[in-house]
């Protein structure tokens, strides 16, 4: 990605949500950055706040705080009569395409509204324009005429695609694209998003907690943990060499599907703190081998470890510095 | 192969569960058998529809009548006939001697009452001892499940718990009771992946302490490769292999089976693309004359077409495989004989 500049920057976003128990630090001071083409997977737990930073970062929900620039122009101070435009070039393709479509709208007018809504299409052009996106996406022209309810969970996420093409976007936040589908169907889709990226020149945000599928697509991961971003690599780089203690436990608990490599886990210990009240310190100390006194008093920083290999652990900083 | 051997705790016997629907008869579970051994785990791995959950619910006798209904076929439990029971009888087997633990635990704990008064009632319903017996126990199952505090959490509604606690409660039920078959539908499903490692480590060390026989049920073929023994492969109500867990994993025969092994992206070894099964899950009501795989099928001959493949053992009656095309010998054995042989069941025990 060398010479390509940054079309996404982040920097110290938190979102906060107000509850009766306290508010809930969904988002707490998270930084990156995605260059254009890339894929950025996007990985962590229930609750870590994965799928929030994603909500914020198309205004669905407002920040707490933090700023975030898309193409150089910040995202937070867009006025309402600009939203349209930002929306143009960024869209989101949710987990479950049964909740996400319009029960009573046919296929064609699903695709076709935000052709309309950004007057990219005139009601002439419409009907040609949907049909190749729906070729694009690798449905039949004639599914225009159809209803939802007529397809099955892969072919409507290939409409929520064909759907979040139609403004020609730049960036795609994809929130759990293939979690709700079936195993064999999986496939298609991640298949499907990654044909589109390279013939489209698209950017992802790929959000995931399946990090098999988060490798697979991703040229860069980062991973998440209560609201904090833990470590992030290359994927190879992170598959690799895991830093991170929450990382390590991460890989080593996926299921392999192989029966002879069925290696020693990390299994940590009991469940993740409620992000309403977080740990001090390390937000991961309370199930953590490594921790010590500091982990408990002091937020780690995301220190550099090898080329764009940020790491937020105290414990590795002292074996740096003790070597 | 007959059930009659000590060591198998299940048999089912060309099970057929059928709906009625407005679209007509849907055959969920259309004449499958297998065998399960004492202690041992097997997998049932399939995706939605493919009647890997119907198959449980009928060895509970739980499928709803109407409009569902066990059409023909046999569960012979500890050498008894499931289907020849009262329903009375059942309600003494369900929760007792087979358990059952399901995806979401949420839906299967009693929201109004403690874990503790919940467990105890099980434990309570099914062995002769007093209350204080009985909460002590349930005291003890937490504890050997992995539920810090247990004294206290015992007086903890469901709500209360987290997911991956709520499944484990689950579990310490089925353990308080000694159940010999813990049939576990999608119980890694709704969790996190850490606490998905912690239950899965938790139903390894129940079938070890407590030699409990475990049909597993999965779309995951990660959670089968670190559980179970035997695997079968569903596919439109039919098992389409068989075959015990190595051999799924290296060397399987089917298609189908082979088509979702090398469909899912995996993190021990680097695929450029994706070999995705083309076309969509079958719809019950539309299935094709022939092999129900036909039409997502890459092998596909005519023959395949209009007629229904059987499920062929090989491999001296270890493995089967339900496939025109699918490769049976295996090496020094001459498979062909069990093909015509036309035995139903390879037996998987």
């Amino acid at each position: 990605m060398a010479g390509r500049s940054a079309i996404l920057e982040v920097s110290d976003l938190v979102k906060h949500f107000p509850s009766s128990a306290g508010s809930v630090k969904a988002v707490d001071g998270i930084s990156f950055d995605i260059v254009e083409g890339e894929t950025l997977g996007m990985v962590g737990e229930s609750g870590c706040g994965k799928s929030t930073t994603g909500k914020v970062l198309l205004r669905l929900e407002e920040p707490t705080s933090g700023s975030a620039r898309f193409e150089g122009k910040d995202i937070f101070g867009i006025q309402k009569s600009e939203m349209k435009a930002f929306r143009r070039k960024v869209q989101i393709v949710f987990q479950d395409p049964f909740a996400s479509l319009d029960p009573r709208m046919t296929v064609g007018e699903i695709i076709g509204e935000p052709l309309l809504v950004h007057h990219l299409a005139d009601r002439k052009a419409l009907k040609p324009r949907v049909r190749e996106l729906l070729k694009m996406v690798g449905l039949d022209a004639t599914h225009a005429d159809r209803y939802p309810h007529e397809f099955s969970g892969g072919q409507r996420q290939r409409i929520g695609i064909a759907r979040a093409l139609a403004v020609e976007p730049r960036l795609i936040i994809c929130d759990e694209p293939v979690s709700a589908l079936d195993v064999s169907i999986q496939a298609q889709i991640i298949n499907l998003l990654k044909d589109l990226q390279r013939t489209c020149g698209l950017t992802y945000l790929f959000i995931a907690h399946d990090l098999s599928v988060v490798k697979h697509i991703s040229d860069r991961i980062c991973v998440m943990y209560l609201g904090k971003i833990v470590e992030m690599a290359d994927k190879h780089e992170l598959f690799a060499r895991p830093l991170h203690p929450y990382t390590q436990a991460l890989l080593s608990a996926i299921p392999i599907p192989d029966p002879d490599k069925q290696g020693e886990r990390i299994l940590l210990e009991g469940d993740a703190p409620s992000p309403v009240a977080p740990p001090a310190g390390c937000r991961f100390h309370t199930r953590c081998v490594y921790a010590f006194d500091r982990c408990r008093r002091e937020e780690p920083a995301a220190l550099e470890y090898g080329a764009r290999h940020f790491c937020a652990c105290h414990a590795l900083q002292a074996r740096g510095e003790m070597s | 192969m007959e059930g009659t051997l000590a060591d198998t705790l299940l048999e089912v016997k060309d099970l057929r569960t059928y709906f009625r629907t407005e679209g007509g008869v849907v055959k969920a579970v259309d004449g499958i058998s297998f065998e399960l051994g004492r202690g041992k785990t097997l997998g049932i791995v399939g995706e939605s529809g493919c009647g890997k959950s119907v198959t449980s619910l009928s060895i509970m006798r739980l499928i709803p009548n109407p409009p569902g209904k066990i059409v023909g076929g046999g569960i012979v439990f500890e050498g008894e006939d499931l289907l020849a029971k009262s329903e009375k009888q059942m309600r003494g087997i369900r929760g007792n001697d087979i358990s059952m633990i399901f995806q979401e635990p949420m839906t299967s704990l009693n929201p109004i009452m403690t874990v503790g008064a919940q467990i105890a009632e099980a434990i309570l319903l099914h062995q002769d001892i007093g209350a204080g017996a009985a909460r002590k126990k349930a005291i003890e199952m937490l504890a050997r499940v992995g539920i810090p505090m247990p004294e206290k959490r015992l007086d903890s509604y469901p709500h209360q718990l987290s997911g991956g606690m709520r499944q484990r409660v689950m579990i310490a039920m089925a353990l308080s009771c000694n159940s010999k078959l813990l049939i576990a539908d999608e119980p890694t499903t709704a969790l996190d992946v850490t606490i998905q490692a912690q239950i899965i480590d938790l139903m390894r060390k129940m079938r070890s302490e407590f030699g409990a026989s475990i049909i597993l049920i999965t779309h995951d073929l990660g959670v089968v490769a670190g559980l179970a023994d035997d695997v079968i492969v569903m596919y439109a109500g039919k098992i389409v292999e068989k075959a015990d867990v190595r051999n799924i994993f290296k060397d399987a025969r089917h298609p189908y089976t082979i088509g979702l092994l090398q469909s899912i992206p995996r993190i021990d070894e680097t695929r450029e693309r994706l070999q995705a099964i083309e076309g969509v899950v079958p719809n019950q009501k539309e299935l094709p004359l022939g092999c129900a795989f036909c039409p997502r099928c890459i092998r596909a001959t005519e023959r395949c077409k209009v007629e229904v493949p059987p499920l062929a053992s090989f491999d001296e009656g270890r493995r089967a495989v339900a496939c025109w095309n699918a490769r049976i010998q295996v090496a020094q054995n001459t498979a062909e004989n069990s093909v015509s042989g036309a035995k139903t069941d390879g037996g998987i025990a």
